[in-house]
């Protein structure tokens, strides 16, 4: 989820107000938590915690009154939710793991353009892969390429 | 010629002594380091506690301390992880713990005159959001402390200005450093762990106060398993043993109290209104300057001292008055701290009966010292090495995360304070 909101943010340009900052875990920030939090203190979803393993995470649903909320988004605010339609199509069906790779990459690209720099595929990779070295800069490359025809990255040089 | 092995120490009333090398040094006599001496840590909170004069300066002092104690009980406690594991040299540990230190050191020079009060009229980014105190920390460490940072005798691991802002900011240069990100910016980190304690001493309570030096002996680097069918690696996070988990509790805990009755305090929040006010008027309307290399320059003579200045010329207009007299806003309203969807119905209802006796609004949810979703890990004791959230041990962090604070406050001129309790008053009376 956190992911997905930073895409509708930064890629599609909603502003929701968040200051993503970068951890080894990505693009983060807690005010995401907060509000998801929330949510479910005022049921608007479920959120629940499950263990695998030496990690967790969590299955995010909605309830009556949230199918109920997101049909009167769709009919009030139908730009908004064409774009959360969007960003779910393309990046939803990712793993937690491709998120985080997917939206260091990003990042890293969106700093270069705020910069008014330009980067070569293996320069976005090189630094992505310093950040995470867990990830193979072949790995990293590769998802470089797949986001370049996608037309989600614009600092590249060589795309 | 410089002992490398010689150390200073400063004493402190949170931490005992504070030490220090001879390069810090040098930069903690920065005239920019110095400069945090002028400004109030808790900028007009004095004026309901008055004990809160405690400044930025030996609060950046503190959270140095606190920093370089974390990260050496993080290295001792997970060497393996991070040498055998992940390769991390000793040269590399080492050279990440002076940036952590410098980071952690240098994390408030951005600050305003008053702190967080001034933050409203910092000029906006190229994607039209106001610049945060951070971005002037960044710049104040990339342009004014560079040398005192970079050339120093005793910087045999070439540290560059660069590397202590870009771990501060978050920015992608930081490499495999943004592991100790955690250490700078989170739910645990070190500025966060100084100010609780720091602020309850001067200001005489007892909220903010919970058992640091436990967290210090349960902090770990965790690594977490990738979720099933998943094929990407581990990544490290920070977090905290079983046996750390009440201290966590304990300090989520400090910072919902300290919100509640020091940081959100009625009066509190209404000083900050003046002030933000009243800077205007003496800014002329402008904004400060930006955090630029021809920018920081200017910036950095704004401090508390020469505001004081211009409000003691007659500067700052009409609030600038209240400030001098002590003559704020009253509260007339405010909503729970958890308000339901009748609570807000309500708080419009009087707001619009009210009308022009309502002199601001002031919400919880902008506040600076916002309190945001726990989400502390903690890693069993037991041979599995699981790992969780804090509020799945925890009942009471669980449900603060559910129940987020959501004050709104209503005020009026003290002139009109009466009137509109009154009209409060009987307005809730019939609802009854």
């Amino acid at each position: 989820m956190m992911k997905l909101f930073y895409f509708l943010q930064e890629l599609k340009g909603i502003q929701l107000g968040y200051d993503f900052r970068l951890y080894t875990y990505g693009p983060f920030e807690s005010e995401v938590l907060s509000d998801l939090s929330a949510a479910c203190g005022r049921g608007v979803i479920t959120e629940d915690a499950v263990q695998y393993g030496r990690g967790f995470g969590y299955v995010i649903a909605p309830t009556k009154r949230g199918e109920e909320f997101s049909n009167n988004f769709q009919t009030e605010y139908p730009d908004m939710a064409g774009m959360v339609d969007e960003v779910v199509r393309e990046f939803g069906s990712f793993s937690a793991g491709e998120l985080e790779l997917r939206s260091t990459i990003f990042y890293v690209d969106r700093e270069a353009i705020d910069s008014a720099s330009t980067f070569l595929k293996q320069d976005i990779a090189d630094r992505v892969h310093q950040i995470k070295p867990h990830f193979t800069v072949a790995t990293i490359l590769e998802c470089i390429r797949d986001m370049v025809t996608n037309r989600q990255l614009q600092s590249i040089s060589d795309a | 010629m410089e002992n490398r092995h010689r150390t200073h120490e400063i004493r402190c009333p949170v931490h005992g002594f504070i030490g220090f090398s001879d390069w810090e040094r040098e930069v903690i006599n920065h005239p920019t380091f110095q400069r945090l001496r002028r400004i109030r840590q808790l900028a007009w909170t004095d004026q309901v506690y008055p004990g809160a004069t405690h400044t930025r300066f030996e609060h950046s002092l503190g959270v140095m301390h606190i920093a370089g104690q974390l990260f050496d009980a993080l290295v001792r406690s997970s060497s393996d992880l991070l040498k055998s594991t992940h390769g991390f040299t000793d040269d590399e540990i080492g050279r990440d713990r002076q940036i952590v230190r410098f980071a952690a050191l240098l994390h408030d020079t951005g600050h305003g005159p008053f702190s967080h009060a001034a933050e409203d009229l910092f000029p906006k980014d190229n994607k039209g959001k106001h610049y945060k105190h951070e971005a002037y920390s960044g710049a104040a460490i990339r342009h004014t402390l560079k040398d005192a940072i970079e050339n120093h005798p005793l910087n045999d691991a070439a540290i560059k200005a660069d590397d202590v802002a870009d771990l501060l900011e978050g920015n992608s240069r930081v490499g495999r450093r943004v592991i100790w990100r955690d250490l700078i910016d989170s739910q645990m980190d070190a500025d966060r762990m100084d100010y609780l304690l720091r602020d309850s001493l001067h200001i005489g309570v007892d909220y903010g106060r919970y058992d640091w030096r436990r967290l210090l002996n349960t902090v770990r680097v965790i690594e977490m398993d990738p979720a099933p069918g998943v094929d990407s690696p581990n990544a490290l996070r920070i977090g905290v043993t079983e046996g750390g988990v009440h201290a966590a509790e304990a300090m989520v805990l400090a910072r919902y109290y300290m919100f509640t009755q020091v940081y959100f305090h009625k009066t509190r929040v209404a000083y900050d209104h003046h002030f933000k006010h009243a800077m205007n008027a003496i800014l002329g309307g402008e904004a400060f300057p930006h955090p630029t290399a021809e920018g920081i320059g200017e910036y950095l003579r704004w401090n508390d001292w020469r505001v004081l200045g211009d409000l003691a010329d007659g500067n700052g207009g009409e609030h600038g008055d209240r400030l001098r007299r002590r003559d704020h806003y009253r509260e007339v309203f405010h909503t729970p701290e958890n308000p339901t969807d009748g609570h807000l119905d309500l708080l419009r209802v009087i707001r619009k009966n009210l009308g022009l006796l309502v002199a601001t609004a002031e919400s919880s949810e902008t506040s600076a010292y916002k309190l945001v979703a726990s989400d502390i890990l903690v890693v069993t004791d037991d041979s599995l090495r699981r790992v969780r959230a804090l509020s799945q041990h925890s009942t009471v962090v669980r449900n603060l995360n559910l129940n987020p604070i959501k004050i709104v406050r209503l005020y009026s001129a003290p002139e009109n304070a009466v009137a509109a309790r009154a009209i409060v008053s009987k307005m809730i009376e019939d609802i009854k």
